[in-house]
């Protein structure tokens, strides 16, 4: 059986009610969500916070899942707009992206290339926050660019050009003139 | 830049993706997930159930000149009823208390052959 057909199986049975159908669904799934909401908002523990959140609210949500992207997309096009409002209010707003370093870089910034990961985590963090995301899935998800434009609700065009500027902007931290 | 040293950067920057200190499974956080919809559910079934009683308490509200009416119409044959459900309260109790109702079932049992051989 392959990912996505297991996926597809797993979504319908969520869809008749099954939270253990939706359990294992959030098992496959949560490494990816919370990997790209760590990245997008810098702020470990909020980014699990926002994950739960995220499967709370797609739980309620799935009967309305239609299937056209993958449920990994729409796992994150939900995870992406709880992202967005809870950076608009402002308690959650104090802390982001000067934020970034401190707590990814403290908690594995030891051992060889430390530097290196707070030097590219900082680069990450000076990104604007929808190229960041756009960075996040394709170059650290595996996402393909139109699925970051549907997750994320932005142009294919402007996806891919966030994935260039992004990337050119991580490979100068490395000493690389990415053209 | 060559094109070795462009090789070497991505795969510096693959590996940086890699290291984001997730596991491929974390039973703390599904754990987490499931006791979050839990919560969920009560808190809805908990408004849902404060939503009955609040109209069955307004509809109560409502009926009571027309509640208090009718028990006035059958307090007299209701009065009648006291005396013969205690007598039925103390033969039920009687019938339990010496276990006859378990005897009869399990003679039953024996009629019908499912007790065990001994």
């Amino acid at each position: 059986m392959t990912p996505e057909s297991l996926d597809a199986e797993l979504v319908e049975a969520a869809r008749r009610g099954s939270p253990v159908a939706f359990g294992r669904l959030v098992e496959r799934h949560q490494r990816a969500v919370r990997a790209f909401l760590r990245r997008a908002c810098g702020d470990a523990a909020e980014a699990d916070d926002l994950a739960q959140e995220t499967f709370i609210a797609a739980w309620e949500r799935i009967a309305r899942f239609r299937g056209e992207a993958g449920i990994r997309t729409w796992f994150c096009g939900i995870a992406w707009r709880k992202l967005m409002t809870a950076r608009r209010s402002w308690f959650r707003s104090r802390k982001r992206d000067a934020d970034y370093v401190e707590t990814e870089g403290l908690e594995r910034g030891e051992g060889a290339g430390a530097d290196e990961r707070i030097a590219l985590e900082q680069a990450l963090a000076g990104l604007p926050i929808d190229q960041r995301a756009v960075v996040a899935l394709c170059l650290g998800g595996d996402f393909s660019h139109s699925e970051a434009a549907e997750a994320l609700g932005l142009p294919l065009g402007t996806v891919k050009s966030h994935v260039a500027r992004g990337k050119a902007r991580l490979m100068q931290t490395l000493g690389v003139d990415h053209e | 830049m060559s094109e070795t040293g462009v090789t070497q950067a991505d795969d510096r920057l693959a590996r940086f993706w890699r290291e984001d200190g997730l596991a491929d499974h974390d039973g703390a956080f599904a754990l987490a997930v499931a006791h979050g919809l839990a919560r969920r559910r009560l808190r809805w079934s908990l408004i849902r159930l404060g939503g009955v009683m609040a109209v069955a308490a307004v509809m109560l509200w409502a009926m009571t000149p027309w509640l208090i009416g009718l028990a006035g119409r059958f307090a007299d044959r209701m009065a009648l009823l006291g005396p013969a459900a205690v007598v039925l309260v103390v033969v039920i109790s009687v019938l339990v208390i010496t276990g006859l109702p378990a005897a009869l079932l399990a003679g039953a049992d024996d009629a019908l052959g499912d007790r065990p051989p001994a």
